[in-house]
């Protein structure tokens, strides 16, 4: 991947605090009304939204983030834990 | 058949917008067989390549091809099945059908004797001796218009299976892969995918195959695979991404950009139910022997 900015650090918090901007921006809600036991689509993200979100993430993280880590997690709480475990992974094996 | 309508049972124009863009950049991230549909995953650590081969293997097996001693395949693609196919001792006989020239070039490019590949539809296709299998990957859902109703499309498909089991052996099994519509309505269909990415297509519905089928072929199994799909356009979504700097290089970044979204954006559709992935196994439905010795 080129010219991509890897985010330093990224715990659960940084990665819900991540969706929460994102999703806030692109459905122009309120950041405050996005919770952690929401789910993209019950928060109205069809698959171009979802889309853009899975590339945009992989670019902030710097990581590849299976699809399956977004679809197997029913809340962003779940998606965010799922994520940041597979970035921490993915950064231990590059060492 | 219809054949006087030049886009009956799938545009040429259509299929080579798809497909001809450039072997090399689908041999940028497909896997190494240029195997163009969903693979069948096995296990966490399975590779997209190995997948692949055990699709292929799901299909020869539904299809009978280790009894066949002769095989069709309907969109055959760049032959990874014909190819697997060939390894069967007792195949002499093997015919693929495209509409792409790329594909076409790239199986005579095996130079394997026992394959024949012919430039032509489904519908133009005159054999003149039946088959003992027939297998179509991936071409079912090029059949159909957007415009066509859902009259046209089941009359276009029981056409399909019609044509089929008339050129089946006695025994003959026809082993089917395509996508379908799953919970999205026909008209919430992407625009993106429909215009983009697959122009003058329109996918069917499971309740228009059955309709299509019945009283013509028996349904001997059905799955909906679609996670295997989901999983097969990710992974191409993320080996196009890992060699996104060569494919800027050959197709430019407007059409990199495009299939990025489309390979994520489908793979998505597939993990939600939108869209589905079937497999079936058919047979002809029984009829007198005077009828299938009439070709």
């Amino acid at each position: 991947m080129d010219h991509v900015q890897i985010a330093e650090k990224v715990d659960e918090a940084a990665v819900f605090a991540w969706l929460k901007t994102y999703i806030s921006n692109v459905l122009g809600m309120d950041q405050a009304s996005i919770k952690g036991s929401d789910g993209l689509d019950s928060l109205g993200l069809d698959s171009a939204l979802t889309t853009a979100l899975a590339m945009d993430l992989e670019t902030w993280l710097g990581v590849e983030i299976p699809l399956a880590i977004l679809f197997e997690a029913e809340t962003l709480d779940n998606i965010a834990t799922g994520v940041a475990r597979e970035a921490e992974r993915q950064h231990a094996t590059a060492g | 058949m219809k054949t006087e309508q030049p886009d009956y049972g799938g545009s040429m124009a259509a299929v080579q917008y798809h497909y001809d863009v450039s072997r090399d950049f689908y041999r940028l991230w497909l896997d190494e067989s240029l195997t163009y549909s969903s693979a069948l995953w096995e296990g966490e650590d399975d590779t997209l390549a190995a997948a692949q081969q055990r699709k292929i293997d799901h299909h020869l097996r539904e299809a009978r091809a280790d009894k066949a001693e002769s095989l069709l395949d309907v969109g055959c693609g760049w032959g990874a099945l014909v190819r697997k196919a060939s390894s069967y001792s007792g195949l002499k006989r093997i015919v693929g059908l495209t509409l792409s020239e790329d594909q076409a070039d790239n199986v005579r490019s095996f130079g394997i004797p026992q394959i024949e590949v012919r430039l032509e539809s489904w519908t133009q296709h005159k054999p003149d001796r039946p088959y003992d299998s027939i297998i179509s990957v991936g071409a079912f859902e090029h059949f159909a218009k957007p415009e066509d109703s859902r009259e046209v499309k089941i009359e276009t498909y029981r056409d399909f299976f019609a044509t089929c089991s008339k050129w089946l052996t006695p025994g003959g099994r026809m082993s089917l892969q395509t996508f379908v519509y799953g919970t999205m309505r026909n008209e919430e269909a992407s625009q993106f995918i429909n215009e983009e990415i697959f122009p003058a297509a329109d996918l069917p519905r499971l309740d228009e195959i059955a309709a299509a089928a019945d009283g013509v072929m028996e349904v001997t199994y059905l799955v909906n695979h679609r996670l295997h799909y989901a999983r097969t356009y990710d992974a191409w979504a993320r080996n196009l991404r890992r060699r996104r700097d060569e494919a800027v290089k050959l197709v430019g970044e407007t059409v990199t950009e495009r299939y990025e979204r489309y390979l994520k954006q489908t793979s998505i559709g597939f993990y939600t139910g939108k869209i589905g992935l079937l497999r079936i196994s058919l047979r002809p439905t029984d009829r007198p022997v005077s009828e299938t010795s009439r070709m």
